[in-house]
């Protein structure tokens, strides 16, 4: 059932190098890390950091102003990065019938922000009722189908790191089963400061992970563990293959496979399943029909975490058992961007597809994996998505470049 | 697995107002108990209406035996010990679960709201901030999965008071694609002072009781919750001469794509949902026998859920009962329409359907049957349950009576 019978029409980003559609993005990748300071305003005015966040946003610059108001950045993120992906796919919400487009998104934390404040607002004494919906973790999905006046569907997840690949996938699902004949699908999420702060993260109180450092992130580096924030939000339009041939356009990537799992120790005991793993990635490359030795790209979701990054290092290694696709890893220009990491991933497959290269700025240094540092140019065909989180959460997908 | 398999339901787990485990909770529904009463953190609070559904009684390490669990957040708490529940009325053993790919999809409206409510209570005072590292929405599945070493899918659906029901119907499709093997699904949430505060702000909540479709009908009444179902192909179930309750037939997702907190007013969403329940399912209309409402007791709903039902059934709209037991246990939130399903699975082993109780006054705007305050024997082989939510979620789940 998910064999290359839906693709991808459209991108829309909002990230810490820019704001744009597909064609933008694919035209000027980003050209450096955008990790720079940030200040934990939320509790205190000193605490600073390295994070990766869309810095001056102003969603007056991109949205309508009626409403913006009474929303939070992971719903304009989204409303605009719908906005730029719809643009990209040559699609006219206003002309589609409603009622045949959907939308879903993978986010872990986006509206976290609003629930601490409304809640803050509430213990002095008054609370604004148009706040109170956007504390919803399926706000932003929420916000763009009713913003939008769409009625097909509309879906959250919430599952790590995969999130937004289990919305690709649901999409693809959806497409598939005749629900809807567009989805909107991607992944998005913004900071939040109170449950970033230092304090927390400084003592590994949240999640156990060092997620606020002072140094440059270091994925696939064995002596060297530093994750920073990110944030930021991939929407991608998502058609049947036959409809995207009857309006005249092309596919720019194929979802091709797909496959989900948990491990269950990895937590616990700090060593992660790297046998399980390989079985994952394996099962999405059967699903996509694509032997090990045809995958030409990895682009992986590797935060820094030592531990976790040599476990998929291993399993890769053993999939593709002497195949060395380049690696490429978003995180290192872009922070971890928690539920949004998939759709990154899945952006940098599309445009190393589109821009026969791809970019990244892994460091330097020993590893198993033909890292990409900088530009690499080749002719990409079979894309292997991996995101596989700290906590246990496993999902890989695999992205094909239409013939 | 091959594709399009049957989905049978293998174990239910149930916590809610009106009672903690399955046999509780269903002998309390079908006997009209309220689990409705003043809630603890409100004693004092300025508001004047301090009714719903807490449960002062649970106590996580009462029903399960994982170290620590008393350290994570409320709503896996409550999401770990209807899991367990669930697991064990299967009959499957730990070895036996862990051993296949089973996973674990959970629906929530405001996950671990009560560790936000904490840190902002008690920060910077140590305690809650390291609590706050099961804040994440994703942790709630994570932990249930870690807890109880499940290697499949894992994942929180947070599609507000619909998620139940979501989770339910990506489970199935997990199940029918072959991605694994068992799965548990429902929902949770804990009792919430920002829900509370919320509502209240929108004048949603009764001062009193919960009285779906009724004409004199006032509000909601913000409740917690959980309960999972343990679905599996019915292959598998056959085979390790598991009880089987009931088959999913389906599901179906729509939305309102119309406002944040209201509904459609001719609720297009969960027309949509139930069409492509319907469809999900190849069910026709004709056959449903008993609809297990949302029904929330707001004017706004009920009156809406209404239209949907008559949309969906037709000229049998009037004759098939339709129920809420939102009326017993106030609205669980993410946990209500999977609370929903496991009475759902019940109805159709037990041939007995829930009332909704407290109704009076009928509304001429919500003319149906809504089995008023009895419980009734009507040994339904099709029941569909409906879930609307805050920002257009809407899911519909389809069950059917299992012939064997």
């Amino acid at each position: 059932m998910d064999h290359r019978a839906v693709g991808i029409s459209g991108v829309g980003v909002v990230a810490p190098f820019g704001i744009g559609s597909g064609k933008w993005f694919f035209a000027k990748p980003p050209a450096g890390p955008s990790i720079h300071p940030w200040s934990y305003q939320a509790r205190s005015s000193d605490a600073m950091g390295l994070a990766a966040t869309v810095r001056d946003f102003e969603p007056k610059q991109h949205l309508p102003r009626k409403g913006l108001r009474n929303l939070n950045n992971a719903i304009n993120f989204a409303r605009i990065a719908t906005n730029c992906a719809v643009e990209d796919a040559a699609l006219v919400l206003r002309e589609l019938d409603p009622a045949r487009v959907g939308i879903a998104l993978g986010t872990n934390l986006s509206c976290a922000d609003h629930m601490f404040r409304f809640d803050r607002d509430a213990l002095e004494g008054f609370v604004d009722p148009l706040h109170f919906p956007n504390t919803g973790i399926s706000s932003p999905a929420c916000q763009v189908s009713v913003f939008e006046g769409l009625h097909g569907l509309t879906s959250t997840f919430s599952s790590g790191h995969g999130a937004s690949l289990d919305a690709l996938q649901f999409a693809v699902t959806s497409l598939l089963r005749g629900d809807v004949d567009v989805m909107i699908a991607g992944g998005v999420e913004a900071m939040c400061p109170d449950l970033q702060h230092p304090t927390l993260t400084k003592s590994r109180h949240w999640l156990d992970l060092a997620h606020q450092s002072n140094t440059w992130p270091g994925p696939f580096q064995t002596d060297h563990e530093a994750a920073i924030l990110g944030e930021g939000c991939v929407c991608f339009i998502l058609e049947r293959l036959e409809t995207m041939t009857a309006r005249g356009v092309c596919p720019l990537a194929l979802v091709a496979g797909y496959a989900t799992g948990f491990d269950p120790g990895a937590y616990a005991t700090g060593s992660p399943d790297e046998v399980a793993m390989a079985t994952l990635i394996e099962e999405a490359l059967d699903r996509a029909g694509i032997a090990p030795r045809q995958v030409d790209l990895v682009i992986s979701g590797a935060q820094g975490m030592p531990s976790l990054d040599q476990a998929e290092a291993r399993a890769l290694g053993k999939v593709l058992n002497g195949n060395q696709a380049p690696t490429a890893i978003p995180s290192s220009q872009l922070g971890d961007t928690q539920g949004a990491t998939g759709a990154f991933l899945a952006a940098w497959a599309t445009s190393a597809f589109q821009n026969r290269k791809v970019m990244g700025y892994a460091p330097r240094g020993s590893s198993t994996l033909d890292l990409v540092h900088g530009e690499r140019s080749g002719s990409f065909h079979n894309c292997l998505l991996t995101a596989f989180g700290a906590m246990g959460d496993r999902t890989a997908m695999v992205l094909q470049l239409p013939h | 697995m091959t594709h399009n398999e049957a989905i049978v339901i293998t174990g239910l787990g149930a916590i809610a107002p009106n009672g903690i485990g399955l046999d509780a909770f269903w002998e309390n529904t079908v006997n009209g108990v309220s689990g409705i009463r003043d809630v603890t953190s409100l004693v004092h609070a300025k508001r004047e209406n301090k009714r719903g559904g807490e449960i002062p009684d649970f106590k996580v390490t009462d029903l399960v035996e994982i170290p620590d669990s008393e350290a994570f957040g409320r709503a896996t708490q409550l999401s770990l010990a209807a899991a367990t529940m669930a697991l064990k009325d299967s009959g499957l053993e730990p070895a036996e679960w862990q051993a296949m790919r089973t996973g674990v999809y959970l629906g929530t409206t405001m996950g671990e709201s009560q560790l936000a409510e904490s840190f902002n209570r008690h920060f910077p005072e140590g305690q809650s901030e390291a609590s706050l590292r099961y804040y994440p929405s994703n942790m709630m599945p994570a932990m249930v999965s870690i807890s109880l070493g499940l290697k499949g899918p894992s994942g929180l659906i947070p599609t507000a008071c619909a998620a139940g029901n979501y989770a339910i119907g990506y489970a199935f499709d997990m199940l029918q694609s072959g991605r694994a093997d068992c799965m548990l699904a429902g929902g949770a949430d804990p009792w919430s002072l920002i829900a509370y505060e919320g509502f209240s702000a929108m004048f949603a909540i009764s001062p009193d009781c919960c009285r779906p479709f009724d004409r004199d009908r006032s509000g909601i009444l913000i409740s917690e919750g959980a309960a999972l179902l343990v679905l599996e192909s019915e292959k598998r179930a056959r085979a390790r001469g598991a009880r089987i309750y009931a088959r999913l037939a389906g599901y179906g997702i729509g939305a309102d794509g119309y406002h944040m907190t209201g509904p459609h007013p001719e609720g297009r969403g969960g027309i949509q949902a139930g069409r492509n329940a319907l469809r999900s399912a190849r069910i026709s209309p004709d056959e449903v026998d008993y609809v297990s409402a949302h029904g929330t007791g707001t004017q706004a709903n009920d009156k809406t859920e209404t239209l949907i039902v008559k949309s969906l059934l037709g000229d049998r709209a009037k004759r098939v009962p339709v129920s809420s037991i939102k009326s017993m246990i106030g609205h669980t939130m993410g946990a209500a329409s999977a609370l929903e399903a496991v009475v759902s699975v019940k109805a159709l082993e037990t041939g007995v359907i829930p009332p909704t109780v407290n109704f009076q006054n009928p509304d001429p705007e919500c003319d149906l049957d809504v089995v008023p305050n009895v419980a009734r024997r009507i040994h339904p082989e099709v029941v569909m349950s409906n879930s609307f939510a805050f920002g257009g979620n809407c899911a519909t789940v389809i069950f059917q009576k299992y012939g064997g």
